[in-house]
Formats: C-alpha cells, sequence, structure tokens
C-alpha cells in the first residue's frame, strides 16, 4: 500500500469544489483509495464521505492507495491538492503496520504567506 | 446520466444548474423547471414534463437515467403528474430522489459526472440528507 501525508492549508478546508474534483479524480484509478483525517477516514471516491470528514484548515489527511496504479493514483491525487495543501516530502512508502508514513527531514507545512 | 431541477422559483433553479455544473463539470446534463408557466412563483406539470423530456434527450443522445430533484410541497403533486404524462420506457429511466434540492444536486451531478449508474447517483443524492451544515463542534 503507498500513502502520502499532506497538510491541508486552504482556509476552507477541505470544501466542496476541491472535494469534488478530488472524488473525479480518485475515480479515474481502479486502486481503493482511502483518505485519513485523525482517527476517521473516508473512501476517496465518495464525495458524501469526503465531505463528512470535515477537514479544516491547516490539519493533516493521509490518502492511502491499494491497488495495481496506487502510486498514479497518489501522484494525481497530490498533485489535485496542490492549491490546497502542502505535501510532506518524497513519495513516502507506508509499512502498513506503522500508523504515519515515515516523512524524511523536518516537517513541512509552510505557512500561507498573507 | 442526467439531472432535472424542480423548485418553485425559475432563479433558485437556474443558480443551483450553474453550482452543479461547477462541480461536476459539462458532461452531466441538467435540465430545470422552475416556476409557472406565466412566471410566477409555482409549479408546472407540463414544465416538468419537458425538463424531463430534455434530460432523456432523443435517439441520438438518449440518457442511461435520470434523477429528478425538487424542493416543497406541490411539486411533488405536479411531477407526478408529470411523469404520468411519460412514455413507459421514458418513465422507467427516470427516479424520482426524496433529498434536500440543494445538497443533493451537488451530490449527484458529481457521482454523475464520474460515471455511476442511475442507482449509484440516487444514492449519492439520498445520502446528502445527512450531511451536517456546519463542522462537528
Amino acid at each position: 500500500m503507498d500513502s502520502r501525508t499532506l497538510t491541508i492549508l486552504d482556509p476552507s478546508g477541505l470544501h466542496t469544489r476541491p472535494a469534488a474534483r478530488f472524488v473525479q479524480v480518485a475515480s479515474r484509478f481502479a486502486s481503493r483509495i482511502v483518505i485519513r483525517h485523525g482517527d476517521r477516514s473516508a473512501d476517496a471516491k465518495s464525495l458524501i464521505a469526503l465531505l463528512g470528514l470535515t477537514v479544516r484548515p491547516d490539519s493533516e489527511v493521509t490518502l492511502e492507495a491499494d491497488g495495481p496504479d496506487a502510486a498514479a493514483a497518489l501522484a494525481a491525487l497530490v498533485q489535485e491538492l496542490a492549491p490546497y495543501a502542502v505535501a510532506a516530502p518524497g513519495p513516502a512508502i507506508a509499512e502498513p503496520a506503522v500508523p504515519e508514513p515515515a516523512v524524511p527531514g523536518p516537517a513541512v507545512p509552510t505557512p500561507l504567506e498573507p | 446520466m442526467s439531472l432535472v431541477l424542480v423548485s418553485h422559483s425559475r432563479t433558485l433553479v437556474e443558480g443551483l444548474r450553474d453550482m452543479v455544473a461547477q462541480v461536476a463539470g459539462d458532461d452531466v446534463r441538467v435540465t430545470i423547471a422552475g416556476g409557472t408557466e406565466d412566471g410566477r412563483l409555482g409549479t408546472s406539470a407540463p414544465r416538468i414534463a419537458e425538463a424531463v423530456r430534455a434530460a432523456i434527450g432523443g435517439p441520438d443522445d438518449r440518457a442511461d437515467g435520470v434523477l429528478v430533484l425538487l424542493d416543497l410541497g406541490s411539486a411533488a403533486l405536479s411531477l407526478e403528474l408529470a411523469l404520468e404524462e411519460l412514455d413507459p420506457a421514458d418513465r422507467a429511466i427516470v427516479t424520482v430522489s426524496n433529498a434536500p434540492l440543494v445538497e443533493g444536486a451537488v451530490m449527484a451531478g458529481v457521482q454523475a459526472s464520474v460515471g455511476a449508474s442511475l442507482a449509484e447517483v440516487a444514492r449519492a443524492a439520498a445520502e446528502a440528507t445527512s450531511i451536517p451544515k456546519l463542522p462537528e463542534a
């Protein structure tokens, strides 16, 4: 399973429009894709589930993809979220047993410049 | 997949159609029926029937499913009358959603934009009933 962690920076959090685009991109891939936020998770192909996560600004989400096109799916989704979020560096491959993916170097979240 | 938005107000469904287009893109056909035939607030069975037929399309662009979303009160009665006018083959591909109009239309639009079936789109709209307006405290 591949995973990437991002910090949502958009002042509105993961709101309807980016969430809708996110669902559309996720739906192009065969892999099962899950977005985790705190102790909750949602199917990345369901807008209702995503909005139900109520992702606030400055909070972390982790994308997990499992399937034949998992790496491509994560790359596309990170790119899709680029205007709204900052990704932790590098395509980290998470160990399934480890709750948080290893993030090399200093934590990234760069605050949005005014 | 096509959506039909039914309301007492023409401007309400015009605005909602814009919202759906923004999240769902141009691939989802959305038709509207708002207001009476003489431009007042209200619903009109002939206008709804016209919108449903436009959503179904013709031989060249026939939709494989149509989900109808509606607002309050007599909209349901007018819709029922409109659906009675349809040919059975057309009526068979039309599902009416019990979802709240705005949330249901946006959810259904996104689901339709990813190529989902009528049943899946109807389910997405139905789930919109439970979307909280405010983030959890």
